[in-house]
């Protein structure tokens, strides 16, 4: 492989390991617009709790995240294989999600895969499909320090 | 993306590697060596200067048996020789008497471009959430 064509296939991995790090930021923001950019517009989402279109997705992640005081998306493993203008990512994910029920705080925690395939476009690269794998969750309650 | 904004990426993802492991070894030296001298802090060490969290910073060692910074999620945003990144962590925290602290940090930082490389210039710490807990029982 000649060095433009390494140096291109680097930035093609960072660009897309930026976008699905950009998500992860965004959605603990509850940034909806830099969220929505992360996609195509007709991307469609199967998030294991709900499935659909872009737009009725956003919503349901908009709702299901209004219960929580914070969230956070930790990701790591992460694998992307490029292929022309198309590329498949699959991303491990640990999601901090801090509650307030009545009896006292807890953090329900759930580990999930983010299985992505992504497209070039002009704008840059853009998730066109995306699938939630959820692997284990678990509910623990906060002792305070 | 040019070979230039790729090598800014992976350094600037190296200075908050550098970061999470001189705190972890508790070389303050290298922790400072990840900011500018001038650099502005607002977190969990106070609110002011560098030279403040820093010192602060060296307290803090002294109230942990061991620390582990794991460091995640990462977004960075270039503007030529300046960036802006936001970095999440989860830092776990070993206290004397075996319990962890734990506690999910988020970093927004600054950086800027300096001759001797990129550095954190302006830093905001927010903790999204801590909790104790008990230490493994004896295997």
């Amino acid at each position: 492989m000649s060095d433009a064509a390494l140096l291109a296939a680097l930035g093609d991995r960072e660009a897309i390991r930026t976008l699905v790090h950009a998500y992860a930021v965004a959605v603990d923001r509850k940034d909806w617009t830099r969220v929505r950019d992360c996609f195509t517009a007709d991307a469609t989402c199967d998030y294991a709790w709900f499935r659909g279109d872009l737009a009725s997705v956003l919503e349901r992640i908009a709702q299901g995240l209004a219960q929580f005081e914070t969230t956070q998306h930790q990701l790591g493993t992460h694998l992307a294989e490029v292929s022309g203008d198309t590329a498949r990512a699959e991303t491990y994910a640990v999601c901090h999600h801090r509650l307030r029920p009545p009896d006292g705080l807890a953090d329900r925690i759930v580990g999930m895969r983010y299985l992505d395939a992504l497209v070039r476009t002009p704008a840059g690269w853009r998730i066109a499909r995306r699938d939630v794998v959820v692997d284990w969750e678990r509910l623990d309650p906060v002792v305070a320090p | 993306m040019t070979a230039r904004e790729l090598a800014d990426r992976l350094a600037i993802r190296d200075l908050l590697a550098t970061y999470a492991l001189a705190v972890d070894r508790k070389d303050l030296a290298r922790v400072a060596g990840c900011f500018t001298p001038d650099c502005a802090y607002e977190g969990r060490l106070g609110r002011g200067t560098i030279a403040q969290a820093l010192a602060a910073l060296g307290d803090a060692f002294a109230r942990y048996a061991r620390t582990m910074h794991l460091m995640g999620t990462h977004e960075a945003a270039l503007d030529g020789d300046a960036a802006r990144a936001e970095t999440l962590c989860i830092a776990y925290h070993v206290l004397p008497d075996g319990r962890h602290l734990t506690t999910g940090v988020r970093y927004a930082d600054d950086l800027v471009r300096t001759p001797a490389g990129w550095r954190i210039r302006r830093r905001v710490v927010r903790t999204d959430w801590t909790r104790t807990d008990a230490p493994a029982p004896p295997a």
